[in-house]
């Protein structure tokens, strides 16, 4: 009966996370794009959030093309087809390892950076004095990281399919002599539009569940400083989660 | 409890039968969920009148900020109206909410300046947000924000975060007025200062009023403090405000709550130092 009542008290307390989560998505689009936009806010939280965390994609990136050339070549090469290896890592890397680990790692960062700074904001009522000023917090504080977020993890998928393009070529070329050039054809001549597509959609879905969860948990943090530390952890945890779901349904709707 | 009795003008914020009451959630020893409620307004009722200083006093964590925090429309009573210039606060859209937060400013408990944003930014907050005053319109109204609380306008490059605990309330008292309001809500603006600063604070509340006639609620723990600025004083009790009065009649209160509350007398350890 106690576990049963732990059961239903998860299954209630997501759904009520899930409901909080689409109000709050809701809101944003109502508010968010009415005039002014608010780009100054905007391109200050792409700084903050996007070009901050190259250095960390770049690196994350380039060791994924590196690992999975590495992995790819040994395997390929009990068959001697080890000049098969740019056909076969580009679209693993393009529809799926750039996208997905790039919104687990530097999306995670994202999310806890946002959830930290709101949940900060709210124990010490600046949120409140936002709304006390007249302003409407979801508009001045959400709407700008999410606009952000949603546009950056895309961008940063981008650059990462480049970088981790290169690590491949760099494993093929040294480790297993696929000459760069010849990787570089295959890698390419293997992606279809609907691989980039899938990518960038998959990217910008991706953004917005970082930009939404990272705010959601921001503003819903409870009072004291231990629980802006509860908030930012439970951050992590959802975005992991609803990142990995997500990639599934969207794994399944392009492939 | 009675003071003079004079024809009182319409009240500027008024309370009806407000009742508020918070549910959270709490684990039993079983580790199952459970809420819990706590009742801070029980049908209270309590009312403002325009240009007066109104003291809130009180236990900790009996619903002050609450009380300060309806007026703005923060929160919402569960039941009950809270009227702020004539309008019902919970029934306005947001055009009619922001409208209210232009005109009545809020003084929070720790200041909540924003810590990314410089004096400037900060005070220059509203200005920005609500009107198209030019750039150097926008510095002109800081520095004289600035200067009415005693600071100098050289501040205004600074981070909150170079700034003392008594010169970050003057800077938030700054921000509050900048739109130049007719009700300035303080929550509790003398905590954690020492007491040259909480005297620069009470005159600052004073000064307000007198240059500015603006009405002001002033939730505070500190007697002194409230007895100096105050035309009245409302004690929180019970989860409603049963004592209102002049503070020369508070303080000469017979009444055993109020005599008590306000002398720091602790019931049942007469005798204890």
């Amino acid at each position: 009966m106690r576990t049963l009542a732990r059961f239903g008290q998860i299954v209630l307390s997501g759904l009520e996370w899930m409901g909080g989560m689409a109000r709050l998505g809701f809101r944003t689009l109502r508010v968010g794009p009415r005039s002014p936009l608010g780009i100054d806010d905007i391109a200050r939280q792409m700084v903050e959030m996007g070009v901050r965390s190259l250095p960390i994609a770049t690196f994350m990136s380039l060791f994924i093309g590196m690992i999975l050339a590495w992995q790819f070549a040994w395997a390929l090469e009990d068959f001697g087809a080890t000049m098969a290896l740019g056909k076969v890592t580009s679209i693993a890397l393009v529809g799926e390892l750039v996208p997905a680990l790039l919104a687990l790692t530097v999306g995670s960062k994202m999310a806890a950076g946002m959830a930290a700074e709101l949940g900060s904001m709210k124990v010490s009522e600046q949120i409140d004095a936002v709304a006390a000023l007249g302003a409407d917090p979801i508009k001045k504080l959400v709407w700008p990281r999410v606009v952000a977020a949603t546009v950056s993890l895309p961008l940063l998928a981008a650059w990462g399919n480049i970088i981790a393009l290169l690590g491949g070529m760099l494993i093929g070329e040294w480790q297993y002599g696929v000459p760069a050039g010849y990787f570089y054809e295959t890698y390419v001549d293997e992606l279809e539009p609907l691989n980039y597509v899938s990518s960038v959609v998959k990217a910008t879905i991706f953004g917005l569940l970082v930009g939404l969860i990272g705010c959601f948990q921001g503003i819903n943090t409870q009072h004291g400083t231990e629980a802006v530390g509860l908030s930012t952890t439970a951050t992590v945890v959802a975005t992991s989660v609803c990142v990995i779901v997500a990639d599934f349904y969207l794994t399944m709707v392009f492939f | 409890m009675s003071g003079t009795v004079v024809a009182a003008p319409p009240p500027i914020i008024e309370f009806r039968e407000v009742t508020k009451t918070f549910t959270s959630e709490k684990r039993n020893s079983q580790g199952v969920l459970e809420m819990a409620s706590h009742t801070v307004y029980d049908r209270m009722a309590l009312s403002v009148r325009p240009g007066e200083t109104l003291t809130i006093i009180g236990g900790s964590g009996e619903g002050k900020s609450v009380c300060l925090k309806m007026m703005i429309g923060l929160l919402e009573p569960d039941d009950g109206v809270v009227r702020v210039k004539d309008q019902d606060v919970a029934k306005l859209d947001p055009a009619g909410l922001t409208a209210i937060r232009r005109s009545v400013a809020y003084v929070f408990q720790g200041g909540a300046l924003f810590d990314s944003m410089d004096v400037l930014d900060n005070v220059g907050y509203a200005l920005r947000e609500h009107t198209k005053l030019k750039e150097n319109e926008i510095r002109d109204r800081v520095a004289e924000s600035l200067e009415l609380v005693g600071l100098e306008p050289s501040l205004m490059d600074s981070l909150p975060s170079r700034l003392s605990g008594g010169m970050k309330k003057r800077v938030a008292l700054a921000r509050s007025i900048a739109m130049r309001p007719e009700v300035i809500l303080y929550d509790e603006p003398t905590t954690g200062l020492d007491p040259k600063n909480i005297a620069r604070i009470g005159d600052m509340i004073v000064k307000l009023q007198r240059d500015l006639g603006v009405t002001s609620v002033v939730v505070t723990h500190d007697m002194p403090m409230a007895r100096k600025v105050s035309d009245r004083v409302a004690m929180l009790y019970k989860r409603g405000f049963p004592f209102v009065d002049t503070p020369e009649a508070m303080w000469s209160s017979s009444t055993p709550e109020v005599r008590d509350f306000i002398h720091g007398k602790i019931r049942g350890t007469r005798g204890v130092a």
